[in-house]
């Protein structure tokens, strides 16, 4: 038995199976799951693991383990899709904590939420004082959202009556030195331009540009080369 | 169709995978006489209990052979350990053939069986 052979072939099918079952389980982020889906996650990664370097045992059942711990959890997702019912039974609900200023001690006791760990996702939300806060909201995903008191909340366009921009995506007109004219053709522009407006800068050829993004609001060319001074 | 060929190719994936960790069986069937690994357990059964040992020792290479031929082919989808014991097994039993010492022989034989029987079960 040639065991490095096997470990190889066994990782290998570990690997693509791992792949084709988290893209079946879907995008989201290590941070938008819920303490459940994260405990799933670490054990389909275990399971995976043993079938990859456990010879002891064959790969088959560690397998069929992985799959079954999928489908449950895809199970699972698909029901709190379609049931708000089972989301909240599943998942739980979100836990006011600070409600219109006021600290819920039952509340934070219940969810053994300190004034601690409070003060500190506070100040991770750059919030320093909790006399600000007019709302924090602990998510199921055990992330706190807040809401400020309106005096403490940033001015905003509307609130100075100025006029909007127009929110805009800045493409990549140049791209580790080459010229992305599939952006250039989404701005209505052609490499001609490029070349003349990377020239307005003192670049002759746009092998020199690192990367270049074009803001159509501000008509702005933003060059960074690879040769930074 | 990029999302059914998705689908499609992810599914076949997966299903070979499912038939090679199970392909044990299938592999360690026979294609000839050389690597008839039940054959030869037979036959050395055979030359034992007739106390035949110049025939037991070449039978015994054979099965050797048939073997190592086999375990090339399962060692993907079968436990570590359970080659293991043959292959301790086969070593035994090249010892008892030997000193030509029949009960230890026929001994090692049968678990030898025993365990090839059970092999990926």
């Amino acid at each position: 038995m040639d065991e490095s052979l096997v470990v190889i072939v066994r990782s290998l099918i570990a690997f693509v199976t791992l792949f084709i079952f988290s893209r079946l389980l879907g995008k989201q982020q290590i941070s938008q799951l819920t303490l459940f889906e994260y405990i799933l996650g670490i054990t389909i990664g275990s399971i995976a693991a043993t079938l990859s370097v456990d010879l002891t045992s064959r790969a088959w059942p560690h397998w069929v383990g992985l799959a079954t711990w999928t489908f449950v959890v895809f199970a699972l997702q698909f029901t709190t899709v379609k049931s708000s019912a089972a989301k909240k039974y599943l998942v739980g609900r979100p836990t006011i904590l600070i409600n219109n200023g006021v600290l819920l001690e039952d509340e934070m006791n219940q969810v053994r939420f300190t004034l601690t760990d409070l003060l500190e996702q506070l100040r991770d939300k750059n919030v320093f004082d909790i006399s600000q806060v007019a709302y924090a909201v602990l998510e199921t995903s055990g992330h706190l959202s807040i809401l400020l008191k309106s005096e403490y909340q940033p001015v905003t366009r509307q609130d100075m009556q100025v006029a909007p921009q127009k929110a805009v995506l800045s493409p990549q007109v140049v791209f580790n030195g080459q010229v992305v004219e599939q952006n250039l053709t989404f701005l209505n522009k052609d490499p001609a331009w490029l070349i003349d407006r990377l020239k307005a800068q003192g670049i002759n050829d746009p092998a020199q540009v690192f990367v270049a993004t074009y803001n159509e609001t501000d008509d702005n060319l933003y060059v960074d080369k690879y040769k930074d001074n | 169709m990029q999302k059914v060929s998705y689908y499609l190719i992810a599914t076949i994936v997966l299903f070979s995978f499912a038939f090679f960790m199970n392909s044990a069986d299938y592999l360690r069937k026979p294609t000839n006489e050389q690597n008839n690994l039940a054959l030869h357990v037979k036959n050395l059964d055979q030359n034992i209990l007739e106390e035949n040992w110049d025939e037991a020792e070449h039978n015994y290479i054979q099965l050797k052979k048939a073997w190592d031929e086999i375990v090339k082919k399962i060692q993907f989808s079968v436990e570590k350990d359970e080659i293991n014991y043959i292959n301790i097994n086969i070593a035994r039993l090249n010892a008892y053939i030997k000193v030509e010492d029949d009960d230890g022989a026929l001994a090692e034989l049968y678990e030898l069986e025993e365990h090839w029987n059970n092999l990926n079960r």
